[in-house]
């Protein structure tokens, strides 16, 4: 028999296992100002005749100071330490031999000193500094600007080499110690916007994306940050990224062109102090407009930059991306990160043949949409 | 002595208690332009003889789910807004994606060339529409009540360039056509946004020569950015178009400079504000502004896109880019969603 003390403690224990379950709290954040903002896919080939712009504002009436990272994720080649996406860019010229085309992982940090309520832009292939300061604090001019601050001290140095394929990570940050302030709750600050537009210097097209914001909740004012999780510094990064795409191949449905899209995933766990970046491995699984799911995984190392064809194959006709396998216009994509947590953005092209990027015609870019299910603990190492 | 009703009741109280504050926990949510919501507002639909919109809609759940969706129309003639509302319901399974272009609609037709499921009949939009779609999830297909499964996400290509649904999470929706987006029933919609933009015109020209620095000469492209504004309520019910009133206060240049944009131009329904307050004319390349809704001198919940227009450059050619923005945290103020 069930017996009344038998009742009361179930019923209490399943009170505490709902009351114990953690509140789903935000995902990276594009509707909000943050304390980090993630800038996933920064391009710039001078060959190709393209180049990304960056804006970064501070939403404050009080001056602000952003803790910057680039993110190098280039491959280079053994032999010649050229860039190369293959083993085939690495061959050497005078033996004919070939090297090895070994990922990259080389991050470039530098301060950027914002007054009150300013924003500011820059080309990621020239930087920023010197003169080129808008508010620029000199002996003779002191207070440059209207309100509180200069921009003093602030040096954005140009990409490091060309191609370049990379990421962007503000912090705001003190801007004496480099490292976010101690807060807690409210006292916390969370004061940047961003967005990002990758251009097409030959068809002066533009896919512009907003910046992912990750929100400060708490910080003990040390190096490590940490990102969701049960001692969460800052709202967690999503478990599942969601990509509504068109399939590679597809036939626009206004015009007559052919869709390619490419995903860049960036994991949220990075070590600047160490110089790593674990390897999160990205399940996908790709439902059709028919609710039939396909599924592949695809292992993320520092950064993932890839046409969507290209995820599970090198035969893009044979992907369960392509309208080939597809059988359907558009799809969805859900992105689970495991052993770490993922922040990505889309872009989609339209072509003549989506296999050939030269025959491009114009390009857009958007954010994924997140779905946060048990935060996820990742973390970011400051030097 | 504690009797067994008196125990039972107590363990159901605190059973309660803590679904309470779970839920409680759970409704701190406001507008979102990427977590699944129950009702998805695309501020830009366009069908012109230039430009076709692509819709897409997703159901993130492991169940069907099922939406009601209007059409409104905010062409402006004769200085009145024509406020032309056309109603569809659309229904999804488990995790299914559709899409539809605006001017085409997509007919329930299994041997069309449309391939997937048929989601209903979507009507397609009359030539030279310019307007919004809203879709508010129900539980069923006909007539179906509001639910606050928040199940739904979407994206819109208009001509090439994207943008994210803009999501209301559900948050204790009760089944009448009054929806209260009010931070209860229902998640706040912002009523201002920060807006970063490069300056328009020549004057703050974006030049795509130097940015190489490989001497693609003196490439210069103009860029002029608009704003597309739909204020966050709607009557369908008694067909009654909603106002707000745009300003934008402060406009910050980079040298910290403050300004302000004029006393507001008032959008009806719908609208596509260019930036051409002189406020706007800015020394530097580029800016940001704080863009605010009021009505009757209240904050005033809207929605808004940025749209980015580039001409000139190497080829001559163009390139548009909408972007969503970024809402002022804690500016928020309530609406409603009048369902017929």
């Amino acid at each position: 028999m069930f017996t009344e003390w038998k009742l009361a403690y179930v019923a209490s224990a399943l009170s505490l296992v709902v009351a114990g379950v953690t509140p789903v709290s935000a995902a990276p954040d594009h509707d909000n100002p943050a304390g980090i903002l993630i800038y996933p896919k920064i391009v710039v080939d001078t060959a190709a005749g393209i180049d990304t712009r960056l804006h970064l504002s501070n939403t404050s009436s009080l001056p602000q100071m952003a803790h910057c990272f680039y993110v190098n994720a280039n491959s280079h080649c053994t032999n010649t330490g050229g860039v190369c996406s293959s083993f085939a860019d690495c061959q050497d010229t005078t033996t004919g031999t070939f090297g090895a085309c070994v990922p990259g992982w080389i991050e470039t940090n530098f301060d950027i000193f914002l007054t009150s309520n300013q924003p500011i832009g820059w080309v990621a292939s020239e930087g920023l500094a010197g003169d080129e300061l808008p508010c620029r604090a000199t002996f003779l001019n002191p207070n440059p600007c209207a309100g509180l601050g200069s921009n003093n001290g602030t040096r954005i140095p140009p990409i490091s080499e060309t191609p370049f394929i990379g990421e962007l990570k503000c912090i705001q940050a003190d801007s004496v110690t480099r490292l976010p302030l101690t807060c807690a709750g409210e006292t916390c600050r969370n004061d940047l916007t961003g967005n990002a537009g990758i251009t097409d210097i030959d068809t002066t097209d533009v896919a512009s994306y907003p910046a992912a914001g990750l929100r400060s909740v708490l910080n003990n004012g040390d190096n490590d940050l940490i990102v969701g999780g049960e001692t969460a510094e800052y709202e967690p990064c999503a478990d599942v990224l969601v990509m509504d795409f068109v399939y590679d191949g597809a036939i626009d449905p206004i015009g007559s062109l052919q869709a390619s899209s490419e995903l860049t995933l960036v994991p949220c766990t990075q070590d600047f102090r160490g110089q790593t970046t674990p390897p999160v491995t990205a399940q996908f699984l790709v439902y059709n407009e028919f609710e039939q799911r396909l599924s592949t995984s695809r292992r993320v190392d520092c950064l993932l930059d890839t046409p969507i064809s290209r995820i599970d194959t090198s035969q893009p006709q044979n992907s369960i991306f392509s309208v080939n396998v597809g059988g359907t216009i558009m799809g969805q994509a859900r992105i689970r990160g495991i052993g770490g947590g993922l922040t990505g953005v889309a872009l989609l092209a339209l072509a003549t043949d989506y296999t050939d990027d030269e025959t491009r015609l114009g390009w857009s870019s958007y954010a994924l949409d997140t779905v946060v299910e048990t935060s996820v603990a990742d973390t970011i190492s400051l030097p | 002595m504690r009797t067994f009703a008196g125990q039972c009741a107590a363990s159901v109280l605190a059973l309660g208690i803590a679904l309470a504050s779970f839920a409680g926990a759970a409704a701190a949510q406001s507008f979102t332009v990427e977590e699944p919501s129950s009702i998805l507002i695309f501020p830009k639909v366009v069908n012109t003889e230039e430009r076709d919109t692509v819709i897409q809609i997703t159901n993130n759940n492991n169940m069907m789910a099922y939406a009601s969706c209007y059409y409104t129309d905010g062409q402006v003639l004769n200085g009145l807004p024509r406020w032309d509302v056309t109603d569809f319901n659309i229904a999804l399974t488990r995790q299914q994606t559709t899409t539809w272009s605006a001017s085409t609609g997509r007919p329930v037709n299994p041997t069309d060339s449309q391939t997937g499921l048929d989601p209903g009949g979507v009507p397609p939009v009359a030539d030279g529409f310019t307007g919004s779609l809203v879709c508010v999830q129900v539980d069923s297909p006909f007539e179906g009540a509001p639910t606050g499964a928040n199940d739904l996400t979407g994206r819109a290509d208009v001509d090439g360039a994207d943008y994210n649904a803009i999501g209301i999470p559900g948050l204790d929706v009760d089944a009448d056509r009054l929806l209260d987006l009010d931070g209860v029933e229902y998640a706040q919609c912002p009523s201002a946004y920060h807006l970063n933009f490069a300056v328009n015109g020549p004057s703050g020209a974006v030049a795509l020569g130097p940015m190489l620095g490989q001497g693609l000469g003196d490439a210069v492209a103009t860029v002029s950015t608009s704003v597309t504004v739909v204020p966050c309520d709607y009557d369908f019910g008694n067909l009654i178009p909603a106002r707000v009133n745009i300003g934008y206060n402060p406009i910050v240049d980079e040298m910290e400079t403050r300004g302000s944009g004029g006393t507001g131009e008032e959008v009806i329904c719908w609208d596509n504000l260019q930036l051409d307050n002189p406020g706007f004319d800015l020394p530097t390349s580029f800016g940001t502004a704080q863009v605010n809704g009021t009505n009757a001198g209240a904050p005033a919940p809207f929605v808004a896109l940025a749209n980015v227009l580039q001409v000139g450059g190497v080829s001559g050619g163009s390139g548009v880019a909408i972007t969503n923005l970024h809402a002022v945290r804690g500016a928020l103020a309530t609406g409603q969603i009048i369902l017929p």
